[in-house]
């Protein structure tokens, strides 16, 4: 019990100091930032999605042609990682984890360019949708894991599993084989057929497969995919949020509750 | 009572505002739809999942007309010209609601920054997902028996709506920047009211026929009844 606590103490700590020294290096929004940051896009962002910004650069036309995701539209589209609730832009932090870590299977992490540069892209991204000046992205909360998870954590998950109907997507033991997928019923915002994800298999989670990182897909939903948002569901039920994250983690053998 | 007296107690009564809204010339607009073409009986289609509760196949209706009337349903009337401060116009609370794997109304409207309230009447699950072009509204799974989820609109214009797990539900939600819109009942009828005098561009959008507008007088007090029949010949693909 004390090594667990120490690590999430630990965890907590880390994660504090890395969002307080990206938010050190974080430029001053501005003309010149924005500026700074297309040049960084030119180099590094617009051959999957386009020199203005539409998600049709010369790779990602071949990308997005005949199955999703396509690479992002910055001008229009919706954000599948968010920490934000459905229908909401992303917030800047969002916006930055994602550059920093990539999209397992589809984008590099762009921890190659510093997180002042990594900043400047942002600043650019978000002059690319005017949406961005009108609405103010407000972060869900999303708490850390529990220091004391219920014992039955899994048992609990497992039955939420099937409360809410993962399986006609994700499948019965979350191998993204479910009936819906199988039958290629599942599209996205361009009517794409998409694939359910494969539980079992973290390295491909797009929205990142820590305990935190299940949380927040499972509370936001993945806009722009058939995945909805189940905040709402879980209002006022946290702990049992936790015990469907467990049980997601016990689908690739991670260690259980 | 006398009559000064009598009206002296109802300005007591009602306060200036009552008299105001008396005096001001503002006038509703009550008509109905109509559509000179065929009735359809809808396209069936399979359903695949949940088949006991929602039915082995269902009819999808796109365009529906009353045969006593010939009303058509579920057409967006509105009236964008009109001038008259809204502050205290009466707004109808904006639910859709899953039931019977169907959405209800099949077409909604609503004004920017109300609450639209999602529902589930159904003992199976739901995703209502609400789009509009490439950018989600909102995307929330509806469980039997959840309470109801809120979102408030923020952009006007025509959204998807559909359920992802029964790919058979779809609707339509319209979205304006004033009240001054209704959706005709099932016998094509609409009301608009707080209008004011002169001439009014009224606007009819059904998502399948498409639009047609046309000019309407308003006169300075009471209500004008028309009624519009929709050109068979109507873009269905223009907005």
């Amino acid at each position: 019990m004390h090594r667990r606590v120490l690590r999430y103490l630990a965890i907590l700590i880390v994660t504090g100091f890395c969002a307080t020294t990206a938010q050190a290096l974080r430029p001053k929004d501005g003309r010149d930032t924005i500026t700074e940051g297309h040049r960084i896009y030119d180099r590094a962002c617009v051959w999957c999605h386009g020199t203005e910004g539409k998600g049709d650069g010369p790779s990602g036309w071949s990308i997005g042609r005949y199955a999703a995701p396509r690479p992002r539209d910055f001008t229009a589209e919706s954000y599948k990682l968010r920490s934000t609730p459905s229908g909401e832009l992303p917030t800047d932090q969002d916006l930055f984890r994602t550059i920093t870590q990539g999209i397992p299977g589809f984008m590099p992490s762009y921890r190659s360019l510093n997180e002042q540069e990594r900043w400047q892209v942002i600043a650019y991204l978000k002059s690319l949708n005017p949406a961005f000046e009108q609405e103010q992205p407000t972060p869900m909360v999303l708490p850390s894991p529990p220091l004391f998870p219920s014992g039955n954590g899994i048992t609990n998950g497992r039955a939420l599993y099937a409360k809410y109907e993962c399986r006609t997507c994700h499948g019965d033991n979350g191998a993204g084989d479910g009936p819906e997928s199988k039958a290629g019923h599942l599209r996205d915002a361009y009517n794409l057929p998409i694939t359910a994800t494969d539980l079992t298999d973290p390295s491909s989670f797009k929205n990142g497969a820590t305990p935190h990182d299940l949380y927040r897909s499972i509370m936001t939903g993945l806009d722009g995919t058939p995945m909805p948002a189940y905040a709402d569901q879980f209002a006022g039920q946290e702990e049992a949020a936790w015990d469907l994250v467990w049980y997601l983690q016990s689908l690739s053998g991670q260690p259980g509750r | 009572m006398k009559p000064i007296l009598l009206t002296v107690t109802l300005c007591v009564m009602l306060g200036p505002s009552a008299l105001l809204r008396a005096e001001s010339p503002m006038s509703t607009l009550v008509g109905r739809i109509t559509y000179p073409g065929p009735i359809e009986s809808g396209q069936v289609v399979a359903v695949t999942r949940d088949s006991s509760f929602c039915g082995t196949t269902t009819a999808i209706h796109t365009v529906t007309v009353n045969a006593k009337t010939r009303g058509l349903q579920g057409a967006v009337v509105s009236i964008d010209d009109n001038t008259v401060p809204a502050a205290d116009f009466p707004r109808r609370p904006l639910v859709l609601t899953n039931t019977r794997c169907a959405f209800s109304p099949r077409i909604v409207a609503g004004e920017v920054g109300q609450q639209l309230e999602i529902r589930n009447d159904d003992p199976v699950m739901h995703n209502t997902h609400i789009s509009m072009g490439p950018r989600t509204f909102v995307n929330v799974a509806m469980i039997p028996a959840s309470r109801p989820v809120e979102k408030p609109l923020k952009q006007p214009g025509i959204y998807l709506v559909q359920c992802d797990a029964h790919k058979f539900m779809r609707a339509t939600m319209v979205a304006f920047t004033h009240p001054f819109f209704s959706v005709t009942d099932d016998t094509g009828a609409f009301q608009i009211a707080q209008l004011t005098p002169g001439e009014h561009l009224v606007t009819v959008w059904h998502d399948t026929l498409g639009t047609f507008q046309q000019r309407v007088t308003i006169p300075a007090r009471g209500e004008v009844t028309i009624t519009i029949e929709y050109p068979a010949h109507v873009d269905a693909n223009k907005k």
